[in-house]
């Protein structure tokens, strides 16, 4: 291996009069700036990266990074607070690298900064997806996020997906088998990925609703975010792609207002992954079998093609990212969101919600109407009890409307292959709250004041 | 020669779900990093080579480490490994 210490840099300055001389200086130039920190110059300490083309030490790469990371983070902040004022937020935790990463970046930058302390009160919440995915090591996860989690002085909430149906600790196994037929009953692999991902959603904003949190934070990296740029643009979600992979996408929801914060934008996962090596140490395996082959759905598709143009040109993430940030989504009405995955409705949608005449009369989802939630009477009549029961907002209430559902949404539950499907109490919730809110709407309009009338 | 090789990000999964494999070439003093890699292909991949293998170099998405350093630093695929390096290999495909 090449020794650092045999190589000095060049300064290209004084030859630049020199035609030939100078590109052979300059190309002597930028072949030995890899051989030296770029920020110390210390011939003596190791190189262990690459960093946009310029290469760091150990101990200038992690200043480097919590310094990158802290501009982001304070950009998760409520800017009309005081500053020393310590905003609760949830940290969502995958239990995989970035997540980890971020959780560790952020006790840097707020309880371990020595100086420009950012404010936080970090809540942990993780959660577990290992009832719809069997090969989760959901035990080693669980230990090291407490572990992790403890050492970093944040307190874990572990949430099970199945509590999208409610939380009665009685009717787990009942949940279980609710969440597993809800998810396996859409046709293809990437329609379960995505409405196990509206789910986790959903359950960390009804967490951060409950611990008093207006944000969550996400360690989702440059390089999913730009995977998610190809894979919104291919499900028909180009409408909500510009919030979704900014770095605050802003929900409002019956006057809760919830902002997802993804702070890790600006790093590749070489980037995290040489950070965690150097800082973290060794993180559990995720998964006890490789389970995702690239064809596997769309969204590990799109993931495995940006992969390969990154490997190919290392800029492709982020010209992908600024071209993102380049698309603006049009200003919006909060009254009406997708029921479903909580994006912004479309104008078109919307004046389609706002001609509704009647609520009753809308076409509902036919695999949704009045069905009973428990395909077994007996598991039925001990559940219905509790208003955490799947059964409460049974009957009249099991209506989904398509018309509130976005595009992608609607292409989504059409590939539902099961008559009896019931979705989460919340999807059917939101649905009849948008079309009674629209119903309402259009019934006092003509006695509506103009904001512009005197 | 002597070198070890690690596994980790799910990548150990495709290798007998080992993590650590120490290599010894009586033959040799060094080895191109890309033969290295045909060589594990050849003699520890237990199964889907295409998870690991694409066009004569590891599948975009496998960070390589020489020695806990990027690649990069010392050229990518073009390396010849030494006596003594640590070849680490990560996945960071479908994590997060």
């Amino acid at each position: 291996m090449a020794n650092t210490s045999e190589l000095a840099v060049c300064g290209v300055n004084d030859h630049e009069d020199e035609g030939n001389e100078f590109m052979t200086v300059n190309k002597v130039a930028k072949k030995d700036r890899h051989k030296i920190c770029y920020k110390c110059r210390d011939i003596n300490q190791k190189l262990i990266i690459l960093f946009r083309n310029e290469a760091y030490c150990k101990t200038c790469y992690i200043d480097l990074i919590r310094k990158k990371f802290k501009p982001n983070l304070a950009k998760c902040r409520d800017a009309s607070r005081p500053s020393r004022e310590s905003e609760n937020v949830v940290i969502a935790l995958s239990g995989g690298t970035s997540s980890n990463v971020m959780l560790e970046l952020i006790y840097q930058n707020t309880t371990n900064a020595q100086k420009s302390k950012l404010f936080f009160k970090g809540n942990c919440v993780y959660i577990d997806e290992s009832s719809i995915y069997p090969n989760l090591k959901k035990d080693d996860i669980e230990v090291y996020l407490k572990k992790q989690c403890n050492l970093y002085g944040y307190p874990l909430t572990i949430i099970p997906l199945e509590n999208i149906f409610g939380d009665n600790p009685e009717n787990r196994e009942h949940r279980v088998k609710m969440l597993k037929e809800s998810v396996e009953s859409f046709s293809s692999q990437t329609s379960r990925e995505d409405i196990s991902i509206f789910y986790r959603e959903q359950l960390l904003r009804k967490c951060a609703l409950e611990l008093k949190a207006k944000r969550v934070i996400f360690g989702t990296s440059s390089v999913s975010l730009a995977t998610k740029v190809f894979s919104l643009a291919s499900k028909g979600r180009g409408f909500t792609l510009p919030n979704e992979v900014s770095i605050s996408n802003q929900t409002e929801v019956g006057g809760d207002s919830i902002i997802f914060n993804q702070p890790m934008k600006e790093f590749i996962l070489k980037e995290i992954y040489i950070y965690s090596r150097n800082v973290i140490g060794d993180l559990p395996t995720q998964f006890s079998s490789w389970n995702a082959p690239a064809k596997q759905s769309l969204n590990t598709l799109c993931e495995d093609f940006v992969h390969t143009l990154q490997d190919i040109s290392s800029q492709t993430v982020y010209t992908l990212l600024r071209s993102a940030d380049k698309l603006v989504t049009p200003t919006l009405d909060n009254n009406f969101y997708c029921s479903l995955c909580y994006c912004h409705l479309s104008t078109h949608d919307i004046n389609h919600i706002n001609s509704i005449k009647n609520v009753k009369s809308t076409n509902s989802n036919n695999n949704n109407n009045n069905n009973n939630c428990c395909s077994d009477n007996s598991s039925c009549s001990t559940t219905s009890t509790t208003n955490n029961s799947c059964c409460s907002t049974n009957n009249n209430n099991n209506q989904l409307s398509n018309d509130t559902l976005c595009y992608s949404c609607r292409i989504l539950v059409k590939e539902n292959r099961n008559p009896n499907l019931v979705l989460p109490k919340y999807i059917y919730e939101n649905s009849k709250s948008i079309l009674t809110t629209a119903q309402l709407k259009n019934e006092i309009k003509d006695f509506l004041l103009d904001d512009n009338d005197d | 020669m002597k070198i070890k090789v690690e596994l980790s990000g799910g990548l150990e999964l495709l290798f007998n779900k080992i993590k650590t494999h120490e290599i010894t070439f009586d033959d040799k003093k060094s080895i191109p990093l890309k033969d290295l890699i045909i060589w594990m292909k050849d003699n520890l991949l237990t199964e889907r080579e295409n998870l690991f293998i694409v066009d004569g170099t590891v599948r975009p998405g496998i960070l390589v480490l020489i020695n806990e350093a990027d690649w990069e630093l010392y050229g990518g695929i073009g390396y010849d490994v030494e006596d003594g390096d640590n070849i680490i290999f990560i996945s960071t495909l479908h994590g997060g």
